[in-house]
């Protein structure tokens, strides 16, 4: 089995776990996706596998190039508006899976997992130091100069070393970055409805384009549970 | 469709028996305590100061004067963990937040209501 999903963001909202606690959760809507092609270490170097995700009728197949229809072509399978390639260090963990196979959330997640899930986060165009460095500014009442707030202040040094730094922050594109978000619980998975939860936010906006993968970092050891010996009696 | 995968995880975690709340009314929330292994009923009674919409996400502030110190909880509307909300009656009020109650003291901490009138003849009319 592969060990990501192409998935879509739906949005936010909050659950209740069994012990009444609140938890917010973003839910997503995984797959299915499609393979459409293995790749082998003899072949092309490492093992792999393409999916595809978002399936295209026929009708809106110009949208896609020639190229890209002819890979579909010789996978069998249908045309997918979104691919990726999901790499794992273990073959193993591919099992046998061939072009056209259908892969859903169940099958490649479960419950009380951890995950990663990349994205492109929210563009916000050209912006200032307090929203993209989180600068904290100038006072605003007293002892500043005329319209100074939100500005960065001193940018560098003297004479020594005459030039601002690289990488100095300052105001600019922000947004629109690759983002991955690591870590994240898997709360709740629904097969029919190909719905995941996780904890916490996600990048990027609602309906937005995620890969969900298996947690880089790996899983949570299961708990041992604490061995309380029985103090002995005291001797009379 | 997008939307519908929220609507239904939502209704998963919504309570079909929480009372028509407003800001005002005299409430005692039935709360589930755990103690070790045994769970039991607490009511917290007091005042509902605010309220958040937000349908399941919702949630409603309570205020009460505990041996002279204001004591406030937030309950998220459709918790678990509260077993029931009974509303004893409705206070006259103006506003939807009644935070200056926190500054009042004793008798002007009061909110006026129709007495022995009972829960249902206070709640307005729909319009």
């Amino acid at each position: 089995m592969a060990t990501g999903l192409l998935a879509k963001k739906v949005g936010m909202t909050q659950i209740f776990t069994a012990e009444g606690d609140c938890k917010a959760v973003t839910v997503l809507e995984v797959g299915p996706c499609t393979v459409i092609r293995r790749k082998s270490k003899e072949k092309d170097g490492y093992d792999a596998v393409v999916l595809g995700f978002g399936a295209i009728d026929e009708k809106h197949a110009h949208r896609i190039s020639k190229g890209e229809i002819g890979v579909f072509k010789k996978a069998g399978t249908g045309l997918f508006r979104h691919l990726q390639e999901v790499r794992v260090k273990d073959v193993k963990l591919l099992g046998d899976l061939k072009a056209g196979d259908v892969l859903t959330v169940d099958k490649v997640f479960k419950l009380d997992q951890r995950v990663d899930v990349t994205g492109v986060t929210k563009g916000r165009g050209f912006a200032g130091v307090f929203k993209r460095w989180g600068m904290k500014g100038a006072a605003r009442d007293s002892s500043t100069a005329h319209e100074h707030h939100r500005h960065p202040g001193a940018i560098g040094q003297r004479k020594t070393p005459g030039k601002v730094w690289k990488g100095k922050h300052l105001p600019g594109h922000y947004g629109v970055d690759i983002q991955t978000v690591q870590n994240l619980f898997v709360e709740g998975i629904e097969a029919d409805k190909n719905i995941m939860l996780v904890t916490g936010a996600v990048p990027g906006h609602a309906d937005g384009l995620l890969f969900v993968n298996t947690a880089s970092k790996g899983q949570p050891r299961t708990k041992q549970k604490q061995v309380t010996r029985e103090r002995s009696k005291p001797k009379v | 469709m997008l939307r519908n995968a929220i609507a239904h995880i939502e209704a998963k975690y919504t309570k079909s028996n929480v009372p028509a709340l407003r800001a005002g009314d005299q409430v005692k929330v039935h709360t589930k305590i755990k103690e070790g292994d045994k769970e039991r009923i607490q009511i917290f009674e007091g005042v509902i100061i605010a309220k958040r919409e937000g349908g399941p996400r919702g949630n409603f502030t309570v205020r009460k004067v505990s041996y002279g110190v204001g004591v406030e909880r937030i309950f998220p509307t459709h918790s678990p963990r509260i077993d029931k909300i009974e509303v004893v009656n409705h206070g006259d009020v103006r506003r939807s937040r009644l935070f200056y109650l926190r500054d009042l003291k004793g008798k002007a901490a009061r909110l006026t209501h129709d007495e022995g009138a009972g829960v249902e003849a206070v709640v307005p009319p729909q319009p």
